[in-house]
C-alpha cells in the first residue's frame, strides 16, 4: 500500500529536483498544504472501479500536482502526521489524529498560504481538532470524501471549515476529490 | 644514480616553543606525531616541533620506530593562559580533519600559516551548526547569518559577502555560482513574505527523516578578515578558541581587502577594492 518512494509530477520533490532548488527554496512558490486522512477507513474500497479511497486519492492529488506544479505541498496523517514532498501520501492505517496533524501543519501557517483537509470521517477528538484549527490564521478548506449516507463526519468538517471562515465541499468516497480541490482553489467555477 | 642520504642520528632538544625533534623520516613516526592534537605539533620546515606535554611519548616513539634512544630535554616553558587580540588573517583553508580526529582550518597571518581554527569555532561563528543539517545547507548559511537576523543584518551581511565573492574580483573557482546564491539568499531573506514562506518549508524539510543531507567538508564562507578572537599561544602559532568580532581588512583609503585562490596557484591572490557601497 505504501508509496512513499513514488515521486509525483509536479510535487514539491519534483520541482526541487527540476530547478535544482532546495525543497525549502521550492516551497517559496507553494500556495497551499493539502492534509490529508490516510487512517484505516480510507483502505474501504467503494470507490470508484472498487478501488480504495486511499488509491483514488492518490491519483486524484497525483492529477492535481501534475496541474499545478509545485502549487501543492502534502501532509499525509493518521495517528502521526507526515510531510510527504514526493506528493504521494503515506497510508498509515491506524487512527484519525485530525489534532495533531494540524498542529504539525501549523509550521506552514504563513501568509500565501491556505489549507485543504481531506477527511472521510470523524477525527479522535473532534474538540482538540477545532481547537487547532483555531490557531490557524489562513484559511481551512474541506473536502468530505466520506459517503454522503454518512452526516456525521460531513457536519464536523463543515464545521471546521467554516471556524476559519473557509469553505466545505464533498466528493464522495472521494471521486471527483481533483476536480473538487481545484474549485476550492479557485482555478475552476 | 641516486644520493644516499647519510643518516642522521635522531635529536630531541629544546627551544621557546617545545621539543625539536630531528630523525630521518621515518613513516610510523611521522604517523605518531600526526595522530597529536594539530596545535601540539608543526613541522618548521627542518624538524618537528612538538608541545612538551607530549615529552615522553615523543621518546618512546623514536625508539619504537627508529631503534634509536633520545634523552629528554628540560623545558622551560612559557605558560601563556588565554589571550584576546585582532589578527588579519589574509586566507583561510579549508576544514580538514586531522589524524587526531579533530577538524580544523588553517589562516594565513603574519607571513605564515599562524592561525588554528578549529572548525566548531568557524561553525559558531558563522551560525552553521553542524547538528542542524537543513540549515547547514540554507540561505541563511550561504549569508551566514542567524535564523533570528533582522533586515539591517542581512543587508550587512549581504554586502560583506557579495563584496568577497564578486567574480570580477574574487578568482575562488565557485565564485561565479556563489555569488548568484548570495543574491538569491538576498532576495528571498530581505522579503518578508519569501521568507516566512521559505522558513516554513525549512521547518518542513526538518521532519523529514535523514532529508538527505551529506556532511561535507566544511569551509568558512568568509576567505579573510580583521579578525578579534580569544586564542592560545601555541607553538608559535595561534590557536583560535573563540571569535569575538569579524570585519573587513580595510587600507588606509578605506579599501577592502579580498584574497581569493585560483585553480592551480600555489598562493593565494590579494585585491584590494573600493567600498564605496556601503
Amino acid at each position: 500500500m505504501s508509496n512513499s518512494l513514488t515521486i509525483v509530477n509536479g510535487s514539491l520533490l519534483d520541482m526541487s529536483a527540476q530547478n535544482r532548488k532546495s525543497l525549502a527554496e521550492t516551497f517559496i512558490g507553494c500556495d497551499c498544504v493539502i492534509i490529508v486522512d490516510t487512517s484505516r477507513s480510507m483502505d474501504e474500497k467503494d470507490s470508484r472501479g472498487g478501488l480504495s479511497r486511499y488509491e483514488v486519492a492518490r491519483q486524484e492529488l497525483a492529477s492535481l500536482q501534475k496541474t499545478l506544479p509545485g502549487k501543492l505541498a502534502v501532509i499525509s496523517f493518521s495517528t502521526d502526521p507526515m510531510f510527504c514532498p514526493g506528493g504521494t501520501p503515506q497510508y498509515f492505517g491506524a487512527s484519525t489524529n485530525l489534532a495533531k496533524a494540524l498542529e504539525f501543519a501549523k509550521i506552514a501557517d504563513v501568509a500565501g498560504i491556505r489549507f485543504i483537509v481531506i477527511s472521510d470521517g470523524e477525527p479522535d477528538s473532534a474538540e482538540a481538532a477545532l481547537n487547532a484549527a483555531s490557531k490557524f490564521r489562513g484559511k481551512i478548506d474541506v473536502v468530505y470524501v466520506g459517503p454522503e449516507s454518512r452526516p456525521t463526519g460531513r457536519d464536523f468538517l463543515a464545521r471546521l471549515a467554516a471556524q476559519s471562515g473557509g469553505t466545505s465541499v464533498t466528493a464522495d468516497r472521494v471521486m471527483e476529490l481533483a476536480e473538487k480541490t481545484l474549485m476550492l482553489l479557485g482555478t475552476r467555477q | 644514480m641516486r644520493l644516499r642520504r647519510e643518516h642522521r642520528p635522531a635529536s630531541l632538544t629544546a627551544d621557546g616553543n617545545g621539543l625539536v625533534l630531528v630523525t630521518d623520516y621515518n613513516q610510523g613516526l611521522v604517523s605518531w606525531i600526526k595522530s597529536l592534537p594539530v596545535s601540539d605539533r608543526k613541522w618548521n620546515g627542518t624538524a618537528w616541533v612538538i608541545h612538551p606535554k607530549h615529552g615522553p611519548g615523543v621518546v618512546n616513539a623514536v625508539k619504537q620506530h627508529m631503534w634509536e634512544t633520545v634523552t629528554l630535554p628540560v623545558v622551560t616553558q612559557q605558560v601563556s593562559g588565554p589571550q584576546t587580540g585582532t589578527l588579519d588573517v589574509l586566507y583561510i583553508g579549508t576544514c580538514k580533519e586531522q589524524p587526531s580526529g579533530e577538524s580544523v582550518a588553517f589562516g594565513w597571518s603574519g607571513e605564515a600559516w599562524s592561525v588554528i581554527f578549529p572548525e566548531a569555532v568557524l561553525r559558531s561563528w558563522f551560525h552553521i551548526a553542524d547538528n542542524d543539517p537543513t540549515f547547514a545547507e540554507s540561505l541563511y548559511a550561504v549569508l551566514a547569518v542567524e535564523r533570528t537576523a533582522n533586515p539591517e543584518q542581512i543587508k550587512k551581511a549581504y554586502r560583506m559577502m557579495s563584496r568577497q565573492w564578486h567574480p570580477d574580483v574574487c578568482a575562488e573557482p565557485d565564485a561565479n555560482e556563489k555569488f548568484i546564491r548570495i543574491g538569491k539568499a538576498y532576495d528571498v531573506l530581505s522579503d518578508t513574505n519569501q521568507r516566512d514562506k521559505y522558513d516554513a518549508g525549512l521547518a518542513l524539510s526538518a521532519t523529514m527523516e535523514g532529508n538527505g543531507y551529506k556532511r561535507v567538508t566544511f569551509r568558512s564562507p568568509v576567505r579573510c578578515g580583521r579578525i578579534t578572537a580569544e586564542y592560545l599561544q601555541k607553538l608559535s602559532r595561534k590557536e583560535v578558541t573563540k571569535i569575538v568580532s569579524w570585519g573587513d581588512i580595510k587600507d588606509g583609503t578605506g579599501r577592502v581587502l579580498v584574497t581569493s585562490w585560483r585553480m592551480g596557484d600555489k598562493h593565494f591572490t590579494e585585491r584590494w577594492i573600493e567600498a564605496n557601497n556601503e
